[in-house]
């Protein structure tokens, strides 16, 4: 392929394409078809980074699900944001906050003017998750978003989950009254452990998405499921310093008007990033599942 | 930058076009080889920003994903080390044929490194080598004691895929006996850029035949290397420009 012949897609076996599109940046990414004619009633996946991984994912995650999800008839569409992964910075001025949910809007016009497609199903890791919630509560195309270990709040039984078998621990106990047991070497290793893990808090640009409020994100569900929005909510082990519980989201947010359209799981074994085959395995098939789901479901587009 | 796939059916591999920005005659190309697994991922945006500087110096630069790597076809668990060095061979190709090129360079980081010394020594078009924090040939495994498996037996899938250093050296020496037109063929130039040295095991496999051959210590930071728990590499600048300077006096 001479540059002077190159075009902005190029099929692959069986049913990849790489893609450049995008009005006020730059974009890239990969399309990945159904073996079937694309049915334009479906909706199609759309798979955001999460943080500054590029686009196919944490262990290929991205492009293992992506390629389920045609194996059951939904065509899906990974990209990277500008500036991140093959995606080239963005020169319009906008904050990075501001142009992910241009990013995902023009994502959205480029498709439906390609396959056909008008509605849409988010998916996203970490900061992938909260810009799924905040691209879905504005944007009514969007008819499910799966959010996997986005920002969320501790609630009361999560510090008893997380403190209460330390109390019960005798030997734990007897060691912190004992003054006799007082190392100060070890109160200095704490101090410089609890020091860089204040340092660490510290997120790059990328990983703020403006979500952090937890009456902000209270309001951003609610609108969300208000118009019928599907939800998708799958939390970790490897986020167990946030969610701890199986049903701590609905302890959290116990008033939601329509809590029927939240499927909840809970994977306590599983690291942050699905690391191991088995863990992506059984995620892809709990996400491909309910993307069943939502397909099915009648439509509810609201303007 | 212009992506696109290539490479036989089912054996897909994604490319990345990055075009000089200053187009003279004639012109000099260079193909990036990955490093394997999460060093991949976490030196992806490295590789980005160092293909523009290439790019802007006035190189075709051409990154790819290996097969059952990244954005490519297939799945690692199916795929040997062979089959990757075949894979830098159609980036190669492709390169050449789009640059229109007589030749190129290949440039390597860590794992990537010693698959470019083998696609190098094998495709007579490979102009120079460029070897960027090559996996330690002195190891007792290429990326480390997990990291087990045959040369032409399929990758282990939760290894992230190689071979033990034996296989690798073995594959090195066979490809150095498979026919070819002459030793002038060879890459007659290399830097090897890293921050320890060089095993002599190395220098000797690839050594021999350099016209040119430059070793650069560094202690910039490794791009391959989380810089905390982002799931990225540092951009090493210091690294970049060396490179930079270095491609720079290629001939």
């Amino acid at each position: 392929m001479t540059p002077e012949t190159q075009t902005a897609e190029c099929s692959t076996s069986p049913d990849e394409r790489a893609i450049q599109y995008g009005f006020s940046s730059d974009l890239n990414g990969i399309l990945t078809l159904p073996s079937v004619k694309v049915d334009t009633d479906r909706p199609c996946l759309v798979i955001l980074n999460a943080g500054i991984l590029h686009k196919a994912g944490p262990s290929r995650l991205h492009v293992r699900l992506a390629r389920a999800a045609a194996m059951r008839g939904l065509p899906a569409f990974r990209f990277d944001f500008a500036g991140v992964g093959d995606s080239p910075p963005r020169k319009d001025g906008r904050t990075l906050s501001d142009g992910v949910l241009v990013d995902i809007a023009e994502t959205f016009d480029f498709l439906e003017s390609k396959i056909g497609v008008s509605r849409f199903i988010l998916a996203g890791l970490c900061s992938g998750a909260d810009n799924s919630l905040r691209a879905a509560r504005g944007d009514s195309r969007v008819v499910g978003a799966a959010l996997l270990d986005p920002t969320v709040h501790r609630t009361p039984k999560w510090y008893l989950n997380h403190y209460l078998p330390r109390l019960r621990s005798r030997e734990r106990m007897n060691h912190l009254l004992s003054l006799e047991n007082v190392n100060p070497k070890q109160i200095q290793d704490l101090l410089r452990r609890s020091f860089k893990r204040s340092s660490e808090k510290e997120r790059p640009e990328l990983f703020r998405t403006g979500l952090s409020d937890k009456y902000d994100i209270a309001r951003h569900i609610e609108e969300t499921i208000q118009r019928g929005c599907h939800l998708f909510y799958g939390f970790t082990g490897g986020w167990s310093n946030y969610y701890n519980y199986p049903g701590q989201l609905r302890d959290l947010y116990p008033n939601l008007s329509r809590p029927a359209l939240i499927h909840l799981t809970h994977y306590p074994e599983t690291g942050h990033t699905f690391q191991t085959t088995e863990d992506r395995n059984r995620l892809i098939q709990d996400l491909t599942d309910w993307f069943e789901l939502v397909a099915l479901a009648p439509k509810a587009r609201q303007s | 930058m212009n992506p696109f796939f290539m490479g036989p059916e089912r054996k897909r591999l994604y490319g990345l076009y990055h075009p000089p920005v200053l187009r003279g005659p004639g012109g000099k190309g260079v193909v990036l080889c990955n490093p394997l697994g999460s060093e991949s991922s976490r030196a992806h945006r490295s590789f980005r920003i160092l293909s523009d500087s290439l790019a802007r110096s006035g190189w075709h630069v051409l990154r790819f994903d290996y097969r059952g790597t990244g954005d490519s076809a297939g799945d690692v668990d199916s795929v040997t080390l062979n089959d990757w060095v075949e894979d830098i061979g159609v980036a190669i190709n492709e390169l050449r044929a789009i640059a229109e090129l007589k030749g190129v360079h290949l440039l390597g980081l860590r794992l990537g490194a010693l698959l470019a010394t083998a696609a190098g020594l094998r495709h007579a078009d490979t102009q120079g080598l460029i070897l960027w924090d090559p996996v330690d040939l002195r190891s007792q495994s290429v990326l480390g004691a997990q990291w087990t498996g045959q040369l032409d037996q399929p990758v282990p899938m939760d290894s992230g895929g190689a071979a033990n250093v034996r296989d690798f050296e073995q594959m090195l020496l066979e490809i150095k006996k498979e026919p070819r037109e002459s030793h002038s063929s060879w890459p007659h130039q290399a830097l090897v850029l890293g921050s320890k040295l060089i095993p002599d095991r190395f220098r000797e496999l690839i050594g021999q035949n350099l016209r040119r051959m430059a070793f650069e210590e560094t202690d910039a930071p490794p791009p391959w290397l989380e810089e905390s728990n982002f799931g990225a590499g540092p951009v090493s600048a210091r690294a970049i420009q060396t490179i930079s300077t270095w491609t720079g006096l290629a001939p």
